[in-house]
């Protein structure tokens, strides 16, 4: 079944109704976790994209940490306004991303997830010993203004978790059209053999470039906004295992779709609350124990699951269509 | 001159251990085309059963050689039982699967392990340092430094050739090399290949146990030791070529060597050293030192 402009638009109309429903009536606990579940969700799209073009990128924590710190600084510049903020973040992401990007486009496989490593360790051993950046204590941040409205500190947390929410419907959003694109599918065909598409005259590089620009836009993002929530930032963000946890989430999720992220995002953020309430010494075994059990019997990601279910309550079967039907409708449209 | 010498001794040490944590992890990528995360649970393990093992000997008032020999009791055990287990476990039931699901799942078990050691030793440090302080120190360059730790770099080179002389000079070496190059031939050709992925991979755990059992002297053992390790041996595998154990002695002693340097002359590069070691060697040689060439997909 096709969906129409009415029924998307009633879809993110409602999704922002149970956003501000849940935002006032959930516990403030509840919320922060779903907040940062959301924002992890935000930076792992950036490294769906790269996945979906092959690339493994350890590196996603150095664009997370460049956001948190742009955003850091620019509070110490005075700029205290949200959405400046925010761009402020997703362009410190940006323009980190463009120099890697450029720098490692030719790389690939595990040297290409080993040079993002590297890189993005280097950048931690940097801010570490870097005092102008707090070196290993961190940066306090500045509560930032809304539109220059002061919010105190409980209002200010629900306006960041809905202006979250309203980032992560965005990017999802952006990243399924992305997806269903020209250079969407230029994407998956590099995937499948990048020497194929440079026989079809498209730069591959250009394209992998543009991603790395996407992804850092994405984690930049993320970072600006987990700056202005925790109202700190350390070298801890650049750290190799912020990184793995983008990646975690995204395989976890599968690749397959926009929404998988934040879904394995929520998981793995209740898995992590409820072994941290339950065995608060051993919440690193029950998480493993999670994610091996999950990887054994649901290779392509949990996602898969969740569509599952979904095509089970659906009364309308999805359009079948052979390859050969596939073919007759190409010829037709290139006759026509 | 005495700097020289200081600068050498460390990077040597340095350089012997960073070879003994990747060996194992390079010959499992050699063989398996894997990259073993839990490689690091396995070395933290190593190193709590040499903790414990020696602990009982020191208790029990047993000689030194007693000690040496619950370290290589313990990195056996711990070897063969984690890497049958997580074999077993693990990596048969996807041998299939993508490489990248698979290193997401030794992931999970380098999580699981990591705690389970938590569970078995508690959280707080564990100290095995009476082998080492037992071999007394030698005068290298006006520095009294460790006997043991040069003792190291000895057994770092007995390993590494041992290996070299298995896989390049006996009958087993040759079918392991046939498996890495081309496993479904080798099938055909009539060889066990899965016995010889299961043994490779049992292999590369007990060197990675014996590296975590031999640094057990060394330092405090803790639950954090593994995760922190495996990141370097990473370093080291690829900055030498992916399942190359010489490029992994190599790259082990070029980092190393710009550790010491990093650690006397600039500490402030301390922290990223290794990391900028790895950068500039890849910018000139995309995949490792010595890599094989490899042809473009079409």
């Amino acid at each position: 079944m096709k969906k129409t402009n009415q029924q998307t638009a009633l879809l993110f109309a409602a999704l922002l109704a149970g956003t501000a429903l849940f935002a006032y009536a959930s516990p403030a606990w509840i919320r922060f976790a779903v907040q940062g579940a959301l924002i992890n969700g935000i930076a792992g799209l950036g490294v769906l994209l790269l996945l979906r073009a092959g690339l493994l990128s350890l590196g996603q924590g150095l664009y997370y940490a460049a956001g948190a710190f742009g955003v850091a600084l620019a509070g110490k510049l005075q700029v205290n306004d949200v959405f400046f903020l925010l761009i402020v973040g997703a362009m410190s992401g940006i323009v980190t991303s463009t120099f890697v990007g450029m720098a490692i486009a030719r790389y690939r496989g595990i040297f290409f997830g080993m040079l993002t490593l590297a890189i993005t360790m280097m950048a931690y051993g940097v801010v570490s010993k870097s005092p102008g950046l707090g070196g290993t204590d961190g940066l306090n941040v500045r509560p930032p203004t809304f539109l220059a409205y002061k919010l105190d500190f409980d209002d200010l947390q629900v306006a960041m978790f809905m202006l979250t929410s309203v980032l992560a419907i965005v990017a999802g959003t952006l990243v399924t059209l992305f997806h269903r694109s020209t250079h969407g599918k230029v994407i998956d065909a590099i995937r499948e053999g990048e020497l194929r598409v440079e026989y079809l005259g498209i730069s591959v590089r250009a394209s992998l470039v543009t991603l790395q620009i996407a992804a850092g836009a994405l984690a930049g993002l993320a970072g600006g906004l987990v700056a202005m929530t925790t109202l700190h930032v350390d070298a801890e963000f650049a750290y190799w295992t912020t990184s793995v946890e983008f990646v975690l989430i995204v395989l976890l999720g599968g690749i397959a779709n926009a929404a998988a992220p934040f879904a394995s995002a929520l998981l793995l953020e209740g898995i992590r609350a409820a072994a941290a309430s339950a065995l608060p010494d051993y919440w690193q075994l029950v998480m493993g124990a999670m994610m091996l059990t999950t990887i054994l019997l649901v290779p392509n990601g949990i996602w898969i699951l969740l569509a599952g279910a979904t095509r089970m309550f659906r009364s309308e079967r999805p359009e079948q269509v052979s390859a050969a039907e596939l073919v007759v409708k190409h010829e037709n449209r290139e006759a026509a | 001159m005495s700097l020289l010498i200081t600068l050498l001794a460390d990077g040597l040490s340095y350089a012997a251990w960073l070879f003994l944590v990747s060996v194992g992890l390079t010959l499992v990528f050699g063989v398996l085309k894997i990259l073993n995360v839990a490689h690091g649970a396995v070395y933290a393990l190593g190193a709590y059963g040499a903790a414990f093992g020696v602990g009982i000997c020191v208790e029990r008032g047993w000689s030194v050689a007693a000690q040496f020999g619950a370290i290589a009791v313990a990195a056996v055990l711990v070897g063969l039982t984690v890497g049958l287990l997580l074999d077993r476990c693990v990596i048969a039931p996807l041998h299939k699967q993508n490489e990248m699901l698979i290193l997401l799942a030794t992931y999970g078990a380098l999580l699981v392990l990591s705690d389970f050691a938590k569970l078995v030793w508690g959280g707080g440090s564990l100290y095995a340092n009476a082998p080492r302080d037992a071999l007394g120190t030698i005068d290298i360059g006006g520095l009294a430094y460790p006997v043991y730790d040069i003792a190291l770099v000895a057994v770092a080179g007995v390993i590494g050739l041992a290996l070299w002389a298995v896989l390049t000079r006996t009958r087993t070496g040759r079918l392991v090399s046939a498996v890495a190059v081309d496993r479904e031939i080798s099938i055909a050709m009539g060889v066990n290949a899965q016995r010889i992925l299961t043994a490779t991979f049992v292999v590369g755990s007990i060197l990675g146990a014996l590296a975590g059992a031999l640094t057990a002297p060394k330092i405090a053992v803790m639950p954090s030791i593994g995760p922190s390790v495996i990141v370097l041996a990473f370093a080291v595998v690829v900055v030498g070529g992916l399942g190359n154990i010489g490029g992994a002695a190599l790259a082990a002693g070029l980092i190393g060597l710009c550790k010491a340097i990093s650690i006397h002359l600039l500490p402030a590069a301390d922290l990223f050293v290794i990391y900028a070691v790895m950068g500039i060697v890849l910018a000139f040689k995309p995949y490792g030192l010595f890599a094989a060439p490899q042809a473009r997909r079409v």
